[in-house]
């Protein structure tokens, strides 16, 4: 009996994890005009950027085809008592939990549990790391559903931006303009919330400062149970926030990831940005 | 502290001291003694002026000591006045050669709306002579209630003035009769005086806010007004020159702001005590951040999170304060001096946290001069606040003038209209 994991192209736990574990990633596609890339497959990370830099209108994403998922279950499915949980971007985000559902009652809906992570980014990458290592430990696949349903409530994203640019071409600036809406240039701070809401929790001036700031509020969430550090473009800073982790949380496992297009071209380049799961109660 | 150094805290104590016993060997009582207390105690900060080199060279008095003089009118205000409830102190503008001695400021309707379970219980005083020891082993003899902070023991072995308040009068004498004799003794009943000044005038009542907690600050300048508010600043309070508002005008802006709990930000070092007296005795639930100039202030501001309580945004906003550095450039008052060398009256200077650090004959000057001060590289953005009388081209000379200096900065400048200053600037 094998309890395997699938994903999609928008969970940020670091490739090599993945790969270790044998989790099959599903890419969703990225539409930049007439154009369509499968997501980190035609396009990595780096090109993403690219392009959305001479974009003038924002990329958009839509969910892989239930046919790929269909062919990833069958292919998976090897043993009669083999299983999957297949854990995906947010349904609130995307039509991704949709399609996998879809290809899941085609293939075999008992054996096929899909997950609506209720997250994204890093926050879907915990879950998936979470689900690995119960399956490791022979965990079958209901138990491992199980498990994952406390950690949606226990995850926050806290991103600082470099630029409101990005927030407002993709139109969601709303709350965080008016928080803003001043003459001092600010950068703001916000968290991405379940719903994909981008809701506004800080400001500041400096990037400096803000890279400060988003220490002082991943402290704030403490205990934990996880935690990384994702970034847009150039990972300098991002090497700051992870010795910062790295002191504040001595002997954790702190993941460190490119965020993945989804963030990336809501928050754009220059973001930064922990990820945290709370410890349990 | 057997030989305290003249012209500090200690000194004024000592003075302070020094009239107490003279009041009580002229068989003065608690309230003669008070006054006495708080007159020597204001004439010994006029003095420390002259007595220590620092403060002569600046031209001020102690701060400790000035510190000691507004405790000693406040507790003397409170033993010898009418009853209980919190003292709030007005802070006067400092004009003439005097030092500005705050006024006390008797609050209207009672500020402390309803006694405590188990009421006020017995202010209780009275003379115990005989007992050769100090105030300190008196009251530790005396028990809990004696230690507290407002109770007052002092005097001299042999003959202490004593003023407690407590529940147990009778404990307390009892203990005090194994110590020495009493005399002039006077107990009074603290819950019936309280409810016989409620009966004259009610407590106001206070309405729930229309917002849960709101930010009121003080600035000056019609820039830094817009600013302030358009960074989510309920009311601005119109501090003046020297943004000094009276402790009035600030319960006002508290008011304006129709919130349940507020914060306060008076931006300026001198207010923060008028600020946290307006907290005290405002019927809102205030705190006050101690933002010490308009940069401090507007960097709390942005800390500021409507959703979070009120505690936690003191925390965060105070936090927020201590990363930025503020240069304000004015002209000198009076002539001083930056280590040895002298400044006159009418020079530019640069002060950096409040701190004299520069002076010159031009603005550029100065301003480099103090943003040297800092240490390479703590240091990302600048932001320039031009002052009413200054020509816009002067700030887009001073920014030149910055980013040719210092490369790697970010330079911004508003207009924050304001007096007397030429330039306050934030340095984050």
């Amino acid at each position: 009996m094998t309890v395997r994991i699938v994903t999609d192209s928008t969970c940020d736990l670091p490739e090599g994890r993945r790969q270790v574990a044998g989790v099959v990633t599903v890419p969703l596609r990225l539409h930049f005009g007439d154009r369509e890339f499968r997501d980190r497959v035609d396009l990595d990370d780096l090109q993403f950027l690219e392009r959305l830099s001479s974009a003038k209108q924002p990329p958009r994403t839509s969910q892989p085809p239930p046919g790929d998922f269909e062919e990833v279950y069958r292919r998976l499915l090897v043993a009669p008592d083999d299983e999957v949980v297949s854990i995906h971007i947010a349904a609130a985000l995307s039509g991704t939990v949709g399609s996998a559902t879809v290809a899941a009652a085609a293939v075999d809906p008992e054996r096929i549990h899909v997950v609506d992570s209720r997250t994204v980014s890093l926050g879907t990458g915990l879950q998936v790391l979470a689900a690995i290592e119960l399956a490791e430990q022979g965990r079958s696949a209901p138990e491992i559903v199980a498990e994952l349903a406390s950690m949606p409530q226990r995850t926050g994203i806290i991103c600082l931006l470099d630029t409101l640019h990005y927030l407002q071409l993709g139109g969601r600036i709303g709350k965080v303009q008016a928080m803003v809406g001043s003459v001092l240039s600010i950068k703001p701070i916000i968290s991405l919330g379940e719903d994909g809401a981008v809701v506004p929790i800080g400001r500041v001036r400096s990037r400096a400062v803000g890279i400060r700031r988003l220490s002082e509020l991943l402290v704030e969430h403490r205990p934990l149970a996880r935690c990384g550090v994702l970034y847009v473009g150039d990972p300098a800073d991002a090497e700051r926030l992870l010795q910062d982790a790295r002191g504040t949380f001595p002997g954790m496992d702190i993941l460190l990831q490119h965020a993945s297009p989804v963030i990336g071209s809501h928050c754009g380049p220059g973001t930064l940005a922990y990820c945290y799961l709370e410890a349990r109660s | 502290m057997k030989r305290p150094v003249e012209g500090t805290i200690l000194s004024v104590g000592r003075d302070a001291a020094r009239a107490a016993q003279k009041s009580l060997d002229r068989g003065g009582d608690l309230s003669q003694l008070a006054e006495a207390v708080v007159a020597e105690a204001w004439a010994a900060v006029e003095r420390s002026r002259d007595q220590m080199e620092v403060l002569r060279e600046a031209g001020v008095v102690d701060a400790g000591g000035f510190g000691l003089a507004v405790i000693l009118t406040a507790i003397a205000e409170r033993v010898a006045g009418p009853g209980p409830g919190p003292v709030a102190l007005k802070a006067e503008g400092g004009g003439g050669s005097g030092v500005a001695r705050p006024t006390v400021v008797r609050p209207r309707g009672a500020a402390a709306a309803v006694a405590p379970e188990g009421g006020f219980g017995y202010c209780t005083e009275f003379a115990l002579v005989g007992a050769q020891m100090e105030a300190l082993e008196i009251r530790s003899r005396l028990g809990d209630e004696a230690e507290d902070d407002s109770a007052l023991v002092v005097g001299e072995p042999g003959l202490m003035h004593v003023h407690v308040h407590t529940k147990e009068p009778w404990e307390l004498l009892s203990r005090a009769a194994q110590l020495g004799k009493i005399e002039r003794l006077k107990v009074e009943d603290m819950t019936a005086q309280h409810h016989e000044a409620q009966g004259r005038g009610a407590a106001p009542t206070v309405a729930p806010g229309l917002l849960p907690l709101a930010v009121v600050t003080v600035a000056q300048g019609e820039g830094f007004r817009e600013l302030l508010l358009g960074l989510g600043a309920a009311t601005v309070v119109e501090g003046g020159q020297s943004l000094n508002p009276s402790t009035e005008q600030i319960l006002q802006g508290i008011e304006a702001a129709q919130a349940t709990e507020v914060v306060l930000l008076p931006n300026n070092a001198n207010l923060v005590l008028v600020a946290e007296q307006a907290a005290g005795i405002c019927a809102r639930e205030a705190a006050v951040v101690p933002s010490r100039n308009l940069p401090q202030g507007i960097a709390a501001l942005l800390a500021f999170d409507p959703g979070s309580p009120l505690e936690v945004n003191r925390f965060r906003m105070e936090r927020a304060m201590g990363g930025v550095h503020a240069i304000e450039v004015t002209r000198a008052v009076r002539d001083s001096q930056i280590g040895d060398r002298q400044v006159e009256a009418g020079a530019l200077i640069g002060m950096l946290d409040g701190r004299l650090v520069s002076a010159g004959a031009e603005i550029n000057q100065v301003v480099l001069a103090a943003l040297g001060e800092l240490p390479d590289g703590s240091v990302e953005v600048v932001t320039l606040y031009r002052g009413a009388d200054v020509e816009t081209e002067v700030g887009e000379e001073l920014e030149r003038a910055i980013r040719v200096r210092f490369p790697g900065l970010e330079v911004e400048r508003h207009d924050g209209g304001q007096a007397l200053y030429q330039f306050i600037i934030s340095a984050e």
